[in-house]
């Protein structure tokens, strides 16, 4: 089982978008998928049309009795299940720092689950926390979505440190370009720029008005418009995260 | 959790929507055809699993349910599915390999699915049941319908909405007034196909009785095991995979055990004239299982010698080729008249049971009696033997402790039923420790001797690298040996010390 987390600092950057679309073209090619909704929001939840609640709440996720496979909802969609987000997940900081060990934590509550996921997708919520630190430190790989703006690389290079220090060598940094819009003549410029970076990913996210009806249709692009090339391009990003992870079906 | 109801053979979406509420929604209906997968002896049905292969749309997909009630894991495939390795690397195939180990996947049974994803939505647009509805017709072996279509609906609970999940299962069958008693697809469909699910298992399985004769109880015996030889012999004709061969020939070989061992029960003309015959579909099939051993091993001996540079292909080629020329002997026995006439006349002789003139001496015995006879003394005959052996006893006299222990152990299970169960059972798993350390023990001895014999093949001569590793296996299969044999001492002083010898004789009797 191999563990990939969606995560960055900024929000708005397509977070939530990526792990439901990456998460539902994985699913296509037969890896059994957990996509764990992290985020108090519980958008990738609604995407999924799962309801964002989790009985036991923020305690349950660090209660050693209990399995999170009993927890996951199976979606509509073959091989691709979703552990809901709940509410009081906005205090899973102050719950986390409660526990003995606080950044081994999540990365304990996933070993039970290896047995029925190939791959565990975690939607993480946008801030640097104690949450965070779980994450990387669980994760085999961190999948940061970058804005082509100057803030925005500025901020990955406040992940790089980030993950390097609470990743331990093990967690792989994946940045990719997201919500690009090839009419901005910005954007097309640091698009390169990124590019040049070898450890970017080589696919780039456009930005896509389906991607924003998401919210309307309440589910994955792939799944309603599969020729869209955002679509496609969802379904590339994930193949190549697959041939780094060495993740099978 | 999970339920499977009948649908009535006019459903339609508009129906069930009236039934559920507009909440209802299905999709289109694709078109699959769908083969039940499992090996020849149901290792997939017996573990409570199901896999199928599916085609819709020229997309093909294997879909495994594993019977604990989660939702099926479907893996896009192409081409040939025919072993565990041959699946793309997943959790599914190791589920699948740690099942069937080295049989094969045969097509069971077959339908033609006409399939559509359904679900149920509250007002908050969250999914709250979701369905699955099928109308299947099964498929006989030629493809052709048989029988009339099954519709049916299987409602997946989705958790925190059971009380819905409830709900719609109450609906539906008030709707359909059907049930959940919903035909078995796959029993139907291996049914159009002449089979039963569990129709078949290598295992000895006869219920005897202490009371009856010796003769009436070896001839059920007998008449099982030539049942499992017949059911094989398409299989090893086709060539599906080795157990085929395998099992073919464990059943010839207790065959042979049973007439040697169990002498003056069977008219004594009958067996002088079938142990020859049994004899030479031993020797005819000899080659081709030492062989298959030998590929079988391969994966485990490439790890031994750490061979990552594929030095050991050559030697695999070579096997490959003598394995395909053995086989070819083995395909033109079975199909000879020497075999059939064999299995007919074998078959005529344990049906006839009336011996002319006098009844052989032990006929009439009742089986108790002769069997804790048997037993008893083949287990003192190893234990002799066994315990004549030094540290570094010769490999020849460790095969025949390991012959001895064949005997035993085929007496052992033709027997089994007429014991207790918690008392008989305990000696046949440890005699079966045992003669697994003999058996490797003794594979090792023929590998080698094969290795030699390969590597004076014309077709190596050159392959330094092939040579070398060769080389190389048959020192680490030397050091297998002798890990075996460390193994072996401790092993035989539990079967046959104070405690063994005393177990035996509470169960069978001293059998003077």
């Amino acid at each position: 089982m191999r563990t990939v987390a969606i995560w960055s600092i900024k929000g708005g950057v397509g977070k939530t978008a990526t792990a439901v679309n990456i998460a539902h073209a994985a699913a296509l090619g037969g890896t059994r998928t957990l996509l764990w909704d992290l985020d108090p929001q519980g958008a990738a939840s609604f995407y999924l049309r799962v309801p964002a609640r989790l009985e036991g709440g923020a305690r349950i996720l660090l209660d050693d009795a209990t399995d999170l496979g009993w927890h996951a909802r199976p979606t509509e969609f073959d091989n691709l299940s979703l552990l809901p987000a709940d509410f009081s997940f906005r205090r899973l900081d102050l719950e986390l720092d409660a526990t003995k060990k606080p950044r081994k934590q999540l990365a304990r509550r996933l070993e039970p689950l290896a047995a029925r996921y190939d791959l565990v997708i975690m939607d993480c919520p946008p801030s640097v926390s104690l949450v965070s630190e779980a994450v990387v430190r669980a994760a085999d790989a961190v999948l940061v979505p970058v804005i082509p703006s100057t803030l925005s690389m500025r901020t990955l290079e406040q992940i790089r440190g980030f993950v390097a220090e609470h990743g331990r060598g093990r967690a792989e940094l994946l940045p990719f370009l997201s919500m690009v819009d090839r009419r901005k003549w910005m954007h097309l410029d640091l698009c390169e720029r990124c590019l040049a970076d070898p450890s970017f990913l080589r696919t780039v996210i456009p930005s896509a008005s389906v991607v924003e009806r998401m919210g309307l249709t309440r589910t994955p692009v792939a799944a309603t418009l599969p020729s869209q090339p955002v679509a496609q391009a969802f379904a590339s990003l994930w193949q190549e995260i697959a041939a780094k992870l060495r993740v099978g079906p | 959790m999970q339920a499977t109801l009948r649908l009535p053979k006019d459903w339609d979406v508009v129906s069930l929507r009236g039934a559920l509420g507009a909440g209802f929604d299905a999709d289109r209906p694709r078109t699959v055809r769908v083969f039940f997968l499992d090996t020849f002896d149901w290792r997939l049905a017996s573990s409570g699993g199901r896999l199928t292969d599916e085609t819709t749309h020229g997309a093909r997909s294997l879909r495994w349910v594993d019977g604990s009630g989660e939702a099926a894991h479907l893996l896009p495939v192409t081409g040939t599915v025919r072993f565990a390795r041959d699946i793309p690397e997943s959790v599914l195939r190791s589920r699948i390999e740690s099942l069937i180990e080295v049989r094969a996947l045969l097509p069971v049974g077959e339908c033609q699915v006409h399939r559509q994803g359904g679900r149920l939505r509250n007002s908050a647009g969250e999914t709250v049941v979701l369905l699955n509805l099928e109308t299947a017709t099964i498929l006989d072996g030629t493809g052709r319908a048989t029988g009339d279509p099954v519709s049916s609906a299987e409602v997946l609970a989705i958790p925190g909405f059971e009380a819905t999940f409830e709900d719609v299962i109450r609906r539906l069958d008030a709707l359909t007034g059907c049930g959940t008693a919903v035909p078995n697809l796959i029993e139907l469909a291996v049914i159009a196909r002449s089979r039963r699910i569990g129709d078949y298992s290598s295992k000895l399985e006869l219920q005897l009785d202490p009371s009856q004769s010796a003769d009436t109880a070896l001839r059920s015996i007998l008449r099982n095991l030539l049942n499992t030889l017949r059911a094989n012999v398409d299989g090893v004709i086709a060539d599906h995979d080795t157990e085929f061969l395998h099992d073919f020939r464990v059943a010839t070989r207790r065959t042979r055990a049973a007439l040697a061992q169990l002498k003056g029960v069977l008219p004594a003309e009958g067996v002088d004239r079938y142990l020859p015959e049994l004899r030479w579909l031993g020797s005819l099939t000899n080659p081709c299982r030492d062989l298959d051993v030998y590929l079988l091993e391969m994966e485990a001996f490439r790890s031994m010698i750490g061979d990552s540079a594929g030095s050991l292909a050559p030697l695999q080629r070579v096997i490959e080729k003598a394995r395909r020329d053995a086989f070819r002997e083995v395909r033109a026995g079975l199909r000879s008249a020497r075999f059939r006439r064999l299995l007919d006349s074998w078959q005529a002789f344990l049906d006839d049971p009336v011996p002319d003139g006098e009844p052989p001496p032990n006929a009439s015995r009742p089986v108790i009696e002769l069997s804790s006879q048997k037993i008893s003394k083949a287990f003192r005959r190893m234990r002799r033997h066994g315990m004549s052996l030094g540290e570094n006893a010769p490999l020849d006299a460790l095969h025949r402790l390991r012959i001895y222990g064949k005997k035993l152990r085929y007496l052992l299970e033709f027997f089994r039923s007429l014991y207790q169960e918690t008392e008989i059972e305990p000696l046949v798993e440890e005699l079966k420790a045992l003669q697994d350390i003999l058996g490797g023990i003794n594979d090792v001895r023929v590998q080698q001797r094969r290795l030699l014999e390969f590597a004076h093949l014309p077709a190596l001569a050159g392959r330094v690298e092939t040579l070398l590793a060769m080389g190389r296996l048959a020192g680490a299969l030397q050091q297998r040996q002798d890990r075996l044999r460390v193994e072996l001492e401790s092993t035989f002083s539990a079967f046959a010390g104070p405690d063994g010898r005393s177990r035996y004789k509470a169960l069978f009797g001293a059998g003077e």
